[in-house]
């Protein structure tokens, strides 16, 4: 057994500074819309959910904290996880659209996005894979081509209800990982050319996802139209200026930029805290990502190792995904901001991978 | 370092560089395009109301009120707010009072933006329908509504306003700028969905109201200006004309007619043509009248003597092949140069201009402000048309004698004799007596601008000489008043139709000035084809006396002709015109009499009286009397009568 240490305290603080900053911004950017939606009774609407989904969440974090490092290696446990996430996948494309998508099941109250689970999931399962293969990386039957199909099985459902910046998240970290693992860069050269292709299909075969491609490339060309969100968001950040209209003083949740509370709540918090509070948030992610990696670095074994690598780039590249998507650097994709924005799968999913990483904190190598 | 660890430390540098990248964009965003964005946001998320300022009155000489802003109510839809159209226009429609058809209003509602007219100054009972209904989206607003309480009075003078309060034309136009005042701003937050969100703290900016504006018209004079004119156009069977009446020493302009008139409540009822004011964009060949100038040049020039003689060639004169006759058909021998102007002989005052020369009779026109514009603060005037000697022919010179191949404004003509009448200085003429804030305070006082001398004091002394000759022994015998002497000219010029000049289509004018030795009137009178009748001694001359006479009574000039007083008030002066009340000392009863019961009540009750009326119409007697105490009661007790009884002058030895 690996002797325990005690929990990675920056990185437990950071994720607890970043999920109150988050129940926070949730509240200024939600309360209009909850009175709204609500008939003008309670702004609490959103905030009050968030916080439920939080005491799960918050359970589900610190159970994984505790738990014995060797249940989590268990290949059986791991196997039953991604048996468990691929029938929720499929079962999920069954549920009655929600805006023409099938990515939720609906609870009383609740709505559960098992994609987003599938985020961490993915991570202990090739954690798992290329600890195991980790000599043979390279080797097409035994490792690329299972590594592929899973992941293809996957992708490609999540790609079915659709949700396509889901997918792309798991694709990139699970290249990433296998990039992490040593793969060749004539290996890398293949896959680049059989991914970007299938990629750039991908993407321009829906029209939404061309418009949205479109759009970012030139988003002022139609600031009333497609370009819309993009347009705002960036009026949303621009009008923060150095520091901020002050929190709850933002204009533009006022029905000016369309989900203020879930993928464009970076956007808020440029507007209300300015340059000085996005970058207090970009930094709070820093520190994440950071002692994530310095965790990696002193985990006992290559499956944990992995897993750490896994849940970091999963938080780390969607938090600067979110944030490049509400600055107009990348095309509007369907992604949160992990532990910060409205959404209580996505938050569940960011703290499970917290909860991992603080528990990997406590061995060293 | 193993390959894992070198591939996790470029993966690493990666995600910096990305969050680099991100850092970067973001003091892009937020600090070097910072000011681009909020403008951007203000564009969208702000709207600027315009709240109006309640505009300026337009008060007379005397501070009565010929124009102001009464409040009125609005009413406005927000469409945005309005779910059912049809049912919301259908509702609406039903208050009749509104004039709007239900397809009207809906076509209203379907305005994209959050806020649509419907209906604008309404009756207080309308708006007050309106709000009964409480539909969503629809609302009532302040507004002020411009009213012109005396009606068609002074109307080229005072002009209109459109619907948003903006002159348009006349003293509205001309002082547009005091009487506007300046509108304010208020920024109203506005959120994507639903309009107005939040009104801004920031940026509110009240509206400065308007000032008022001081005419130096009397509303009194204006009124027997165009009493007077219309009964002249009535009995020659003319359609239009116009009178001015000007202070000949300052150039104030005590009255301006123009008729046809209109009313300016309702402006949009009458024809352009009645929106004109006739005395200063009208143009016309001043005839006769114009000798006046041919006389002054003749004395300037040192051409002309009063007693001069001069050969009339019994009634016609040939000037490169045209013969010019006498009005009339007179045929007149010899006559001074005093006798010329007074009978008005053509051949005379011919003579006369032709001797002045081409050269310094244009000098001598043109600085009696001919061929230019008076400067009077009212929009549009029109500056006349005389040509330069160089354009003339053979004929120019003659004809331009006797007032034709020149077209001039009323305003011209009288400015002109003014010049004579105050002893030979042009002065410009006016309407702004000056301008007052609403506590009374004097913001700004005309200033005039500097008057030029035309004619020399003694040439102007003679000059009133031979006018007065015209009234007393001339054609202008019929503008004669008893109280007063009277100088002047009468006028009959024939209208030019298709370059010819019409048989008996006519202009008759008199101007003159009174009382001739201290003049305090410049009048004008200008009957615009009369059909009964033409020469302007005949038809203009009697308004102008009628005028004059009135006038001068209201303004309380003792008469210059010892021995006359007598009342000849026009009735219509008596029940309307109540001199201004002199001063009494405080606490007194003021002078009712002649006052209708309803003014008669206000002015007691104002001067903290109560009232006991008994009979009908106007205040015949009072008690107390003017100036007496009323006791501890303050009780006055009025006797009524059906007609008015004459106001006596001087008859409580004033």
């Amino acid at each position: 057994m690996s002797r325990k240490l005690s929990w990675d305290k920056y990185l437990f603080v950071a994720a607890i500074v970043i999920v109150v900053v988050g129940l926070v911004m949730i509240y200024s950017a939600s309360a209009i819309l909850a009175m709204q939606k609500t008939g003008g009774e309670n702004p609490y609407l959103f905030l009050v959910k968030q916080c439920i989904w939080l005491g799960a969440g918050s359970l589900l974090m610190f159970g994984l904290m505790n738990l014995d490092a060797g249940l989590v290696r268990d290949q059986r446990v791991i196997y039953l996880l991604l048996g468990g996430i691929v029938a929720a996948l499929v079962l999920v494309l069954f549920q009655a659209p929600i805006n023409g998508t099938h990515r939720w099941f609906v609870l009383p109250g609740f709505q559960f996005q098992p994609a987003e689970i599938a985020k961490p999931v993915v991570v202990l399962f090739l954690a798992l894979f290329l600890s195991q293969k980790e000599e043979r990386v390279n080797e097409l039957t035994s490792t690329l081509l299972p590594f592929a199909a899973v992941l293809a099985a996957i992708v490609g459902l999540i790609l079915l209800q659709p949700d396509f910046g889901t997918a792309a998240m798991i694709l990139l970290v699970s290249c990433a990982m296998l990039f992490v693992a040593g793969l060749s860069w004539r290996r890398i050269g293949a896959v680049a050319l059989a991914v970007i292709p299938l990629g750039l299909y991908v993407m321009l075969s829906a029209d939404y996802r061309r418009d949205r491609l479109t759009t970012f490339l030139n988003p002022e060309a139609d600031p009333l139209g497609k370009g819309f969100q993009a347009m705002q968001s960036l009026i949303a950040i621009g009008t923060g200026g150095v520091d901020g209209l002050g929190l709850g003083n933002g204009r533009q949740k006022l029905f000016f930029l369309p989900e203020p509370h879930t993928d464009f709540i970076f956007s808020i918090i440029g507007e209300e805290l300015g340059f000085i509070g996005a970058i207090v948030v970009v930094a709070l992610f820093a520190v994440l990502v950071w002692r994530g990696l310095v965790i990696a670095t002193r985990t006992r074994d290559r499956f944990s190792y992995y897993v750490a690598v896994g849940l970091t780039l999963m938080l780390g590249v969607q938090a600067l995904f979110n944030m490049s998507v509400t600055l107009c650097l990348l095309p509007t994709k369907g992604l949160p901001l992990p532990l910060v924005s409205y959404g209580g799968s996505s938050l569940l999913a960011s703290m499970i991978c917290v909860g991992l990483l603080l528990n990997l904190s406590q061995e060293s190598a | 370092m193993t390959l894992s660890r070198k591939r996790l430390l470029m993966v690493s540098a990666f995600l910096v560089a990305w969050a680099i990248v991100v850092v970067a964009r973001l003091a892009q965003v937020q600090i070097l395009r910072h000011d681009d964005y909020v403008a951007k946001a203000a564009r969208q998320q702000e709207r600027t109301i315009e709240l109006a300022p309640v505009r300026g009155s337009i008060l007379d000489a005397r501070g009565r009120i010929l124009a102001e802003s009464v409040p009125a109510s609005s009413i406005y839809a927000d469409p945005q707010a309005i779910t059912d159209r049809r049912a919301t226009a259908k509702k609406l429609a039903a208050i009749k009072a509104l004039g709007l058809t239900r397809a009207q209003i809906e076509q209203k509602l379907k305005s994209d933006s959050e806020f649509a007219w419907i209906s604008r100054q309404v009756d207080d009972e309308v708006a007050a329908e309106v709000r009964k209904l409480d539909l969503a989206g629809i609302y009532a607003l302040e507004e002020h509504v411009r009213a012109y309480p005396k009606g068609s009075l002074a109307a080229s003078v005072l002009g209109f306003v459109n619907v948003d309060g903006e002159g348009l034309s006349g003293a509205e136009l001309a002082f547009e700028e005091s009487l506007g005042g300046r509108a304010g701003k208020v920024t109203v937050l506005r959120d994507a969905r639903r309009g107005v969100y939040l009104v801004g703290g920031e940026g509110k900016n009240a509206p400065v109201d308007g000032v008022s504006v001081e005419l130096t018209i009397d509303e009194v004079i204006q009124y027997i200006a165009e009493t007077e004119l219309r009964s002249a156009l009535a009995s020659s069977r003319a359609e239009s004309g116009s009178v001015v009446v000007m202070d000949p020493t300052s150039g104030a302009i005590l009255a301006l007619a123009s008729l046809p008139d209109f009313d300016p409540n309702r402006f949009r009822d009458f024809s352009k043509n009645a929106w004109r004011n006739r005395a200063i964009q009208d143009l016309y060949e001043p005839g006769s009248t114009f000798k006046i100038i041919t006389g002054a040049a003749g004395l300037e020039e040192g051409r002309v003597t009063p007693s001069q003689v001069i050969d009339c060639e019994q009634g016609s004169i040939e000037i490169s092949g045209t013969r010019i006759r006498e009005h009339g058909g007179h045929q007149y021998g010899y006559l001074t140069f005093e006798d010329v102007m007074a009978h008005s002989s053509n051949v005379g005052s011919i003579k006369v201009g032709l001797a002045v020369g081409p050269e310094a009779f244009y000098r001598r026109v043109t600085s009696f402000g001919f061929g230019s514009k008076s400067g009077v603060d009212l929009p549009g005037e029109a500056s006349g048309i005389l040509r330069s000697p160089k354009k003339w022919s053979a004929l120019s010179n003659a004809v331009l004698s006797i007032g034709q191949e020149i077209a001039v404004t009323p305003l011209q003509i009288a400015r002109a004799t003014a010049a004579i009448a105050n002893g030979g200085m042009l002065v410009t003429p006016h309407v702004l007596s000056r301008v007052v804030d609403r506590e009374g305070n004097v913001v700004k006082d005309y200033a005039p601008p500097a008057a030029t001398r035309v004619i020399s004091e003694k040439n102007a002394a003679v000059l009133n000489e031979i006018l007065k000759g015209v009234v007393s022994n001339g054609t202008g015998k019929r503008a004669a008043l008893e109280d007063h002497q009277v100088a002047g000219k009468t006028g009959t010029a024939q209208k030019a139709e298709h370059g010819r000049y019409s048989p008996d289509k006519t202009i008759a004018s008199f101007v003159g000035y009174v009382p001739a030795d201290r003049p305090r009137l410049v009048i004008l009178v200008v009957v615009d084809e009369p059909t009964i009748g033409q020469y302007g001694g005949e038809i203009a001359a009697p308004a102008f006396k009628r005028i004059a006479e009135a006038t001068l009574r209201y303004l309380r000039v003792e008469p210059s002709i010892p021995g006359r007083n007598l009342d000849v008030d026009p009735p219509y002066l008596r029940a309307r015109s109540k001199p201004p009340a002199p001063a009494l000392p405080a606490g007194s009863v003021p002078d009712l009499r002649g006052l209708d019961a309803r003014d008669a009540i206000a002015a007691a009750t104002a001067a903290g009286f109560r009232v006991r009326t008994s009979g009908e119409g106007f205040v015949s007697t009072q008690s107390p009397e003017p100036g007496g105490a009323a006791g501890d009661a303050k009780l006055v007790r009025l006797t009524l009568a059906p007609e008015p009884r004459p106001v006596a002058d001087g008859g409580e030895g004033r």
